[in-house]
C-alpha cells in the first residue's frame, strides 16, 4: 500500500484531496480567465484612456494651434508629464509640421506625422489611427477646429502599465490559490469525517462480525439514509441470510445425528449379543469380524454423539447441572471404558492423587465426557509408553491431568486443537470427528472450568482440566 | 539684354516682397478673425435677421483685400453662412448696422473716432477687434499685436463680458489678458 497512491488512500484523504483539488481547479480556472480578460480587455481601455487623453490635449491645443501659440501648446503637452506611461506627444500643425512636442525620455521626435496604420486597432473614440506594436501604443489624433482641421496630435505609450497589471494579478492568484489551498485543506480535513466517520464505524462493526465465532446473531446499527446506511442494511440483510442457511445447516446436522443415534445404537447392541454368542456359537472368524464390526460401531456411535453436542453448542441449547462432585469418582467413570483397551494397546496406565479426596463443583456427566475424551486422544496418540493421569489442585481450582508419552504437537496444531476447524484438517484420521476437543472445552467452560494443553513433538502431551472446587456455601446448599 | 532681365526681375522681386509680406500678415489676421468666430459664443436670436448669417464687419479702410472675402467663401460656420459687410468710415448713422455684425474689425482709419464708436457699439453683442494700440485698454475686446514676427493677441474679457459674449478659454489662453477698471 502505498500512502501517495490515491487509489491506495483512506477515504477521509480521498475526500479531502478531491476537495482541495475541486477548489483549486475552480478557483485557478476563475484567476486564468480573469487574467485572460484583462490581457484582452487591458489594451482596448488603455487606448481609450489614451484616446481620451489625445481628445482632451487635441481639443485645449486648437486655440494654440489656430492663433500660432507655440508656448501655450508647449505647456499643455508638458502637461503629460503627469502620465508616467506617455512617452512621446508631438503636436503637428495643418501642414503636417511640427508645432510642439514633449517627449518623457530620449524617443526620437517624427519631423512629419506618422504614416497611419492599415488597420486600427479597436477601443479609440472617433476616427483615432492606433497601432500596436514593439510593446507600445501609437495613436494619431486629428484635431478640428469645427469642420476644418487644426492639426494633428500623435501620442506614443508604454505598455508598462499592463506588464505590471498582469503581473499583479498573477500575484494575487498565486496568493488566492495558496489561501485557498489551506482553507479548502482545513474545511475538508473538519468535514470529512462526516462521511468517513459512519462509515468507519460500519467497517469497524462488520470486521468485530467476521473476527467474532461467526456469530451471526449480530446486526449493524443503521444510521441515517445514505450509502452507508445503505451498506449496512445489505450487509444485515446478508448476514440474515447467512444465518438461515447456517440455522439450517444445525438443524439438518441435529435431526440427522437424532435420527442416526438409535438404528446405530441398535446394531451395536445386536452385535453385542452376537459376540456374547445369544445367537449360538461364533467361529473364530466371525467373531474375528463382529469384533470389527463392534469397534466401528462404537466409533460410529461417537461421532454421531460428538456431531449431536456439537450442534447443540452452536444453536445454544447445552446448559450445565452443577453438583458437588468427586474428582476421584470422575476419573474412576472415566477410566473403566479405557482400561481393556490400554492393556490390549500394551500401554501403562499411572493414577496419581487418586487418596487425595477433592470435591469439586461440576455437572458430573460432561467432566467425564471430557475426560473421556483426554483419555480417547492419549492412548489413540501414544503407541508406547503410559498414560498418567492426575489428581490435584491450582488454588481454588481442581485440576485433573492427563499426560502421555504418544507423538506430541507443534505449536501450529495446538493452536487450532479447540476448533470446529480442525475436523477438516489432515489429522482428522487419525481422532475421528475431531469434535471432541471442541465439545470437551466448550463442555468445560460453560462450567467455569477450562481445558489447556502442553506438547512437544515427538515426547508427548498434557492436556490439563481445571474445574472450579467446591466452597463450603455450595456444598451446603446442596 | 540678359543683365537687363535679371535687373528687372530682381527689381519685380524686391517690390514684391514686401506686397507679400503684407499679404502674408493679413492672410493671417484674416485667417484669425474668421476663427474668433470659432471660440466666441453669441447670445442667442442674434442670427435672425440676414438670412441667420454670420456677419463680419469691417469699417473704415481695409487691410484685408480679397483675402478675407477668399477665405470665407463657400465656408460656413456652425451652419451658418458668412457675410462680409464693409462700411465706410465711421458716422452716427451706421449704428443700426454697426450693432448687428458678429464681428467687427475696427480699421486703424478709424483710431481718432474709436471712442465714438464703441459708444455707439455699447450693449451690443458685436466682437471687436482691431490693430489700434491699447484697444483693449480703450473699452475694444482683441486686439492683434505684434511680438517680433509673430501675431498675438490682447483681449479685455470684461468688455466682451459686458456684450454678453463669451470667449473661449482656450483662446484667453493663447491671448495677453487686459483688466480694465
Amino acid at each position: 500500500m502505498n500512502p501517495f497512491k490515491f487509489k491506495d488512500m483512506p477515504l477521509r484523504k480521498k475526500i479531502t484531496v478531491i476537495t482541495v483539488i475541486t477548489t483549486l481547479i475552480s478557483l485557478l480556472t476563475a484567476c486564468l480567465i480573469f487574467i485572460l480578460n484583462e490581457r484582452f480587455s487591458f489594451p482596448k481601455v488603455m487606448i481609450r484612456n489614451l484616446s481620451n487623453l489625445a481628445q482632451i490635449v487635441g481639443d485645449n491645443s486648437t486655440a494654440a494651434l489656430t492663433f500660432n501659440d507655440r508656448k501655450t501648446a508647449q505647456g499643455l503637452l508638458d502637461s503629460l508629464k503627469a502620465n508616467p506611461h506617455i512617452l512621446l506627444g508631438v503636436l503637428y500643425n495643418s501642414q503636417g509640421e511640427i508645432f510642439a512636442a514633449y517627449r518623457s525620455g530620449n524617443e526620437d521626435v517624427p519631423a512629419y506625422v506618422p504614416r497611419r496604420p492599415a488597420q486600427t486597432e479597436a477601443g479609440g473614440t472617433g476616427a483615432d489611427s492606433v497601432h500596436i506594436g514593439g510593446g507600445k501604443v501609437q495613436l494619431i489624433h486629428d484635431i478640428f477646429l469645427g469642420t476644418e482641421q487644426a492639426g494633428i496630435l500623435y501620442l506614443e505609450s508604454d505598455m508598462e502599465e499592463m506588464q505590471a497589471r498582469l503581473v499583479n494579478y498573477s500575484m494575487v492568484t498565486v496568493f488566492v490559490g495558496l489561501l485557498a489551498f489551506f482553507i479548502s485543506l482545513l474545511v475538508a480535513s473538519r468535514l470529512q469525517h462526516y462521511v468517513t466517520e459512519p462509515l468507519r464505524q460500519v467497517v469497524d462493526r462488520m470486521k468485530d462480525i467476521a473476527r467474532g465465532e461467526g456469530d451471526l446473531t449480530k446486526r449493524l446499527e443503521v444510521v441515517g439514509k445514505d450509502e452507508i446506511g445503505e451498506v449496512a442494511e445489505a450487509f444485515n440483510a446478508f448476514v440474515g441470510k447467512l444465518q438461515t442457511v447456517a440455522d439450517m445447516k444445525l438443524d439438518l446436522i441435529s435431526v440427522v445425528s437424532h435420527q442416526l443415534k438409535t438404528p446405530v445404537a441398535e446394531i451395536n447392541g445386536f452385535i453385542e449379543n452376537m459376540l456374547e454368542g445369544l445367537t449360538g456359537e461364533l467361529n473364530a472368524r466371525q467373531k474375528r469380524y463382529l469384533g470389527e464390526m463392534r469397534l466401528i460401531g462404537r466409533e460410529n456411535y461417537r461421532l454421531i454423539g460428538d456431531l449431536l453436542s456439537a450442534s447443540k453448542i452452536d444453536r445454544g441449547v447445552v446448559s450445565a447441572d452443577l453438583k458437588p462432585v468427586s474428582a476421584r469418582d470422575v476419573v474412576t467413570l472415566a477410566i473403566r471404558d479405557y482400561e481393556q483397551i490400554m492393556v490390549e494397546k500394551g500401554l501403562g496406565l499411572h493414577l496419581e492423587g487418586m487418596e487425595e479426596n477433592i470435591k469439586l463443583y461440576a455437572d458430573r456427566d460432561k467432566v467425564v465426557e471430557a475426560l473421556r475424551n483426554l483419555i480417547n486422544n492419549a492412548i489413540k496418540c501414544t503407541d508406547k509408553g503410559t498414560v498418567t493421569i492426575r489428581i490435584g489442585t491450582e488454588g481454588d481450582q481442581g485440576v485433573i491431568e492427563v499426560k502421555d508419552t504418544g507423538i506430541g504437537m507443534d505449536d501450529d496444531t495446538m493452536g487450532r486443537l479447540f476448533t470446529k476447524n480442525r475436523v477438516l484438517g489432515k489429522e482428522a484420521h487419525r481422532s475421528g470427528a475431531g469434535l471432541g476437543l471442541y465439545i470437551s472445552k466448550h463442555f468445560m467452560k460453560i462450567q467455569k472450568g477450562d481445558i489447556t494443553v502442553t506438547s512437544e513433538v515427538g515426547k508427548g502431551s498434557c492436556f490439563k482440566l481445571v474445574v472450579p472446587k467446591l466452597k463450603e456455601q455450595e456444598g451446603t446448599a446442596a | 539684354m540678359n543683365k537687363l532681365r535679371r535687373f528687372i526681375f530682381f527689381l519685380v522681386l524686391a517690390t514684391a516682397l514686401p506686397v507679400f509680406g503684407q499679404i502674408s500678415e493679413y492672410a493671417v489676421k484674416a485667417a484669425y478673425l474668421f476663427n474668433f468666430v470659432k471660440f466666441v459664443s453669441w447670445p442667442d436670436k442674434v442670427y435672425d435677421d440676414d438670412k441667420g448669417a454670420v456677419v463680419m464687419g469691417i469699417l473704415g479702410d481695409d487691410p484685408f483685400g480679397d483675402t478675407l472675402d477668399d477665405m470665407v467663401k463657400g465656408k460656413t460656420l456652425e451652419g451658418h453662412p458668412v457675410l462680409i459687410r464693409r462700411f465706410e468710415s465711421f458716422d452716427e448713422g451706421q449704428a443700426e448696422l454697426l450693432r448687428k455684425c458678429h464681428v467687427l474689425f475696427i480699421c486703424y482709419s478709424e483710431k481718432d473716432r474709436l471712442p465714438g464708436i464703441l459708444r455707439v457699439l455699447k450693449g451690443a453683442p458685436v466682437l471687436t477687434v482691431s490693430e489700434i494700440e491699447k484697444f483693449p485698454l480703450l473699452g475694444g475686446m482683441i486686439l492683434f499685436d505684434q511680438e517680433g514676427q509673430r501675431i498675438t493677441l490682447a483681449i479685455n474679457p470684461k468688455a466682451a463680458e459686458r456684450a454678453q459674449l463669451t470667449i473661449s478659454s482656450k483662446l484667453l489662453q493663447v491671448a495677453k489678458i487686459f483688466k480694465s477698471e
